[in-house]
């Protein structure tokens, strides 16, 4: 009767495995322990990319539990092709750009403007965006397009190749070459907007 | 690529400022999942239990309830 109430949830020695291992031995036991070590290593990174994208803690305090079941519902599809936190960085960004479409508060987030645009931008050095203050890069965020966020915290945040960021928004290489080029740019006209030094 | 990346420690600002947030979240994914679990075994344990009562139930009333071929046999005899 127990089993019946609780899942089976056992200690484990998870320390040493990798994210692809724990996936592999919970797909294997069904010990929650396996998720929970998940859940402890990625819960305030996704945090982190839901508020920052969806802005209301609210809003993003209902997107990652539902994003947590998602990935839970969905480990056994889960195909080791791409690292883990790839695969659940992509579900993260689909889901809050799916909720903001939903919700049309941010028209930036319209499908046109995931399209190709290959209009010609000036290159902003790498060092302008990282090297930014905490205080002002919050700020810049806050008043950033919510596609070109998406795109810079993939870059930046995450350290994710233009390969997979290719994979999570479904578009070619050159198409996100030529994306966070022009983010790169936005940021850089608003940060010149916001602060004149 | 710089040495410093504000994005990054934007991110452990974040992760530190709402950690209390993630383990509430943390109790809802728990409640889920203790849910999911135990509809799932609830179908496990009892449903194919039904199932097996009703087949055997079916196969029994067949017995009591010979079929035509049954009549045919018996007439033939």
């Amino acid at each position: 009767m127990i089993n019946l109430l609780f899942p089976m949830v056992s200690k484990i020695n998870s320390k040493a495995l990798s994210d692809e291992e724990l996936v592999a031995e919970y797909l294997k036991t069904q010990n929650v322990a396996y998720f929970d070590k998940l859940y402890s290593r990625y819960s305030g990174k996704i945090f982190a990319k839901c508020i920052s994208l969806l802005k209301y803690e609210s809003l993003a305090e209902d997107a990652m539990q539902e994003i947590f079941m998602k990935i839970l519902l969905n480990l056994s599809k889960f195909s080791g092709k791409s690292k883990f936190s790839t695969w659940i960085y992509s579900i993260t960004y689909n889901f809050c750009i799916d909720i903001i479409r939903r919700k049309k508060k941010d028209p930036s987030m319209l499908i046109d403007n995931f399209g190709d645009n290959n209009d010609v931008v000036d290159d902003v050095e790498d060092a302008f965006l990282l090297e930014t203050n905490i205080a002002r890069l919050k700020v810049i965020l806050e008043e950033i397009p919510t596609s070109d966020k998406a795109i810079l915290l993939m870059k930046y945040q995450d350290e994710m190749s233009i390969r997979d960021i290719g994979m999570v928004l479904d578009k070619s290489e050159s198409a996100i070459k030529m994306k966070i080029k022009r983010a790169k740019q936005k940021f850089k006209s608003i940060y010149q907007e916001t602060y004149n030094d | 690529m710089s040495k410093t990346n504000n994005f990054k420690e934007l991110e452990n600002q974040q992760i530190e400022d709402y950690s209390k947030v993630t383990d509430k979240v943390k109790k809802s994914v728990d409640n889920s999942i203790s849910s999911f679990s135990f509809i799932g075994n609830v179908i496990d344990l009892y449903f194919t239990k039904m199932f097996d009562v009703m087949f055997k139930l079916t196969s029994s009333a067949d017995e009591d309830h010979p079929t035509s071929d049954d009549n045919a046999k018996d007439s033939q005899s």
